[in-house]
């Protein structure tokens, strides 16, 4: 059985024109990462904020079904939700610098933190973590303020702390795009190990799919808050059918300078009204793309909305 | 912020902090304090030598002939080059003589010593009040922004400021006072006395002249309770007048924080809303608010005038507007003086509050 289950989850922002996301549906299970890969305003940190009761008080958000640990959360109050966050979910976020209150010192709030989640009494263990996933001295270190730590040195914290309470599904909102490179590929590997260890179920959200190919096990492609591809890391990475997908992968920067086409770009929020979100940016497009949006159909090795390259595939295989 | 690194900032060792550094920022508190309670002494002193009146034949007497009041103008040394009495004038403040009064011809000090713990009493009240209920508005009118509350808590913030102060205590008293007689309409008649309370008809001894207090050390809760009363209308008229200010910018500031990003981070960690909204974002919402409040409180010194005017309160407020009606030029000069270094010393004493709320700037100084 799945360990995250959602199916048709919509959440809208008041004033916006379209869901933020709409119609997404998804399921994790143990052991496995999901990687969620799209540009700004694609719909996926909201979907992140969405699976772990984050949602601004304002949004709305609908769903035909949303199961954690096979526990309906349709209807879990904010009291409910604080609870899984304790004991169930953690939660990194992108910027690390952000995620501590700037006038207060760390070791405060990792212990606001540890006694939120009931292990209090667990200080001893997290600074062996801390001391495992590279935080030298962390005794000294966390008696400072936020800016007085590297970024790299604070997003191991965040995930020291998020990862010491075993949840079972750990939600990681792009957890190295404000980290140097070199920084970045040390916090993928220890995400990577403590993740291997603990089998937990992660989401992981990245616009990087250099990041995704190393930690994810299948990708799910966001654009306009729905999901336009979806399936396997390899098929989704290797054989990508739908038009955006393989604009974004033909957008990979590669040392031989053969570039492809790239993507048409676009100012972000002018999606339209109707159809398929992606046609006003689409090679493909034809009539039917302005007027009805297209469901997921298995193309090759993939689900992949868009009925246009369906039939091209059968043409080009 | 895509930065990857942030830069080390390494203070002096923590040895270091206390010591040189702080006594070394003390003394300059106290050189710039000096420094401008002089500058408002020359100003106020060169205002009384401009304005076209006659101290001389004001202390003399309105049946005094011109030898009369040429003597008291000899008497009172305002026949010396004005330079002569202005080194006499500030020779006599550092020794704590700030003069004789011409309308209680007593030294200005005994005075002004007699009239403020009155208006300490209204000031500290007032200011507790506004300031704490100023506060809980803002932050609940932050964290909850629809609803009744914050109908009426935006009439009251655009209402109290706009109302001028003279008029919301007016009103007071007529519907507070004078119609249905619950608190006394004003403190004191035969003035100047010292307190706000009668002490003799409330049989406690005068301790430290401020009625509240006394009654306090005599122990007597019938005392207390008609201290109170006799303070609550000044109270309110300060409160209702002040507090909007302070209910926006809470408001406003704790809205910005709940935004940020930090705030989700600990929701996020399990953290519960008393931890999430009270120990991390107000705290760093209060920043501004003790800024305004420390410069209110320094407006306050010299805003109780109209309130204790309206109330016959037996303040410095009642005392320096009594004084400027008889051009009393030397209790004029020492209201002035205490008005400024009282302002002053409140932004001074705020400053070593920020510290506290925000770590970061104890590093930067």
């Amino acid at each position: 059985m799945s360990l995250l289950a959602v199916e048709d989850l919509t959440v809208t922002y008041p004033g916006g024109r379209r869901p933020a996301v709409k119609g997404v549906s998804l399921e994790i299970e143990s052991g496995r990462t999901l990687a969620v890969v799209g540009e700004s305003g694609s719909g996926k940190t909201t979907l992140a904020l969405a699976l772990a009761g984050l949602l601004d008080r304002r949004a709305r958000r609908h769903a035909s079904r949303l199961e954690i640990n096979g526990e309906d959360l349709l209807a879990a109050g904010r009291r409910r939700w604080r609870q899984l966050r304790r004991t169930d979910i953690s939660f990194i976020f992108q910027s690390p610098i952000n995620s501590w209150n700037p006038t207060r010192t760390m070791i405060a709030q990792v212990r606001d933190a540890m006694s939120a989640a009931g292990h209090a009494g667990r200080m001893p263990e997290l600074m062996d973590l801390l001391a495992r996933v590279g935080f030298e001295d962390p005794e000294r270190r966390l008696a400072d303020l936020p800016h007085q730590l590297s970024g790299g040195m604070l997003q191991r914290v965040s995930i020291a702390v998020a990862v010491i309470i075993e949840p079972a599904l750990l939600i990681a909102d792009e957890p190295t795009s404000a980290l140097d490179s070199t920084v970045q590929s040390e916090i993928l590997a220890i995400l990577g190990e403590l993740r291997s260890e603990a089998d937990l179920a992660m989401l992981i959200i990245s616009h990087d799919l250099s990041v995704v190919a190393r930690v994810a096990d299948d990708v799910m492609v966001l654009y306009g808050g729905k999901v336009v591809e979806q399936g396997a890391r390899a098929a989704v990475l290797g054989s990508a059918v739908h038009p955006y997908t393989r604009g974004l992968l033909d957008s990979v920067p590669r040392l031989d300078g053969d570039r492809k086409i790239l993507l048409p770009s676009m100012e972000p929020g002018h999606l339209p009204a109707s159809g398929c979100p992606f046609a006003p940016r689409c090679r493909l497009v034809v009539d039917d793309c302005r007027r009805v949006e297209p469901d997921l159909i298995p193309i090759n090795d993939t689900l992949a909305a868009c009925p246009p390259a369906a039939s091209s595939a059968l043409i080009t295989t | 912020m895509t930065q990857g690194r942030y830069p080390e900032v390494t203070g002096p060792a923590p040895g270091l902090r206390f010591g040189a550094g702080r006594l070394a920022r003390f003394a300059k508190g106290v050189v710039w304090l000096l420094v401008v309670v002089l500058v408002a002494v020359s100003i106020t002193f060169a205002l009384s030598r401009i304005v076209p009146a006659d101290p001389a034949r004001l202390a003399a007497g309105l049946e005094a002939g011109p030898e009369q009041v040429e003597r008291v103008r000899q008497d009172m040394g305002l026949d010396d080059p004005v330079m002569v009495q202005y080194v006499r004038y500030i020779t006599g403040l550092v020794r704590g003589d700030f003069g004789d009064s011409i309308r209680t011809r007593g030294p200005i000090l005994d005075d002004v010593v007699e009239a403020l713990p009155a208006s300490i009493e209204l000031i500290v009240v007032s200011f507790t009040i506004f300031a704490a209920l100023g506060i809980l508005a803002g932050a609940a009118w932050a964290y909850w922004p629809r609803g009744v509350h914050a109908v009426l808590l935006r009439v009251v913030a655009v209402a109290g400021s706009a109302v001028p102060v003279f008029w919301v205590g007016l009103l007071l008293q007529i519907f507070l006072a004078a119609r249905p007689d619950w608190f006394p309409l004003v403190a004191r008649l035969d003035f100047p006395v010292a307190g706000n309370l009668n002490h003799e008809a409330a049989g406690i001894a005068e301790v430290t002249g401020a009625g509240l207090l006394d009654a306090l050390i005599a122990r007597s809760p019938s005392a207390m309770w008609e201290a109170a009363r006799v303070l609550f209308l000044p109270v309110m008229t300060i409160v209702i007048h002040n507090i909007a200010l302070t209910i926006a910018l809470t408001r406003s500031s704790l809205a910005d924080q709940l935004d940020r990003e930090y705030v989700r981070a600990a929701r996020a960690r399990g953290l519960s809303e008393w931890r999430v909204v009270v120990v991390d974002a107000l705290r760093n919402a209060l920043n501004p608010v003790v800024t305004m409040l420390g410069l209110q409180l320094g407006w306050l010194l010299g805003g109780v005038v109209i309130v204790e005017v309206i109330f016959s309160w037996p303040g410095i407020g009642l005392y320096a507007f009594s004084s400027f009606q008889s051009f009393d030029y030397n209790a004029i000069m020492a209201i002035t003086v205490l008005a400024t270094a009282g302002f002053v010393l409140v932004n001074a004493l705020v400053g070593q509050i920020y510290p506290l709320l925000d770590p970061r700037i104890k590093e930067a100084r």
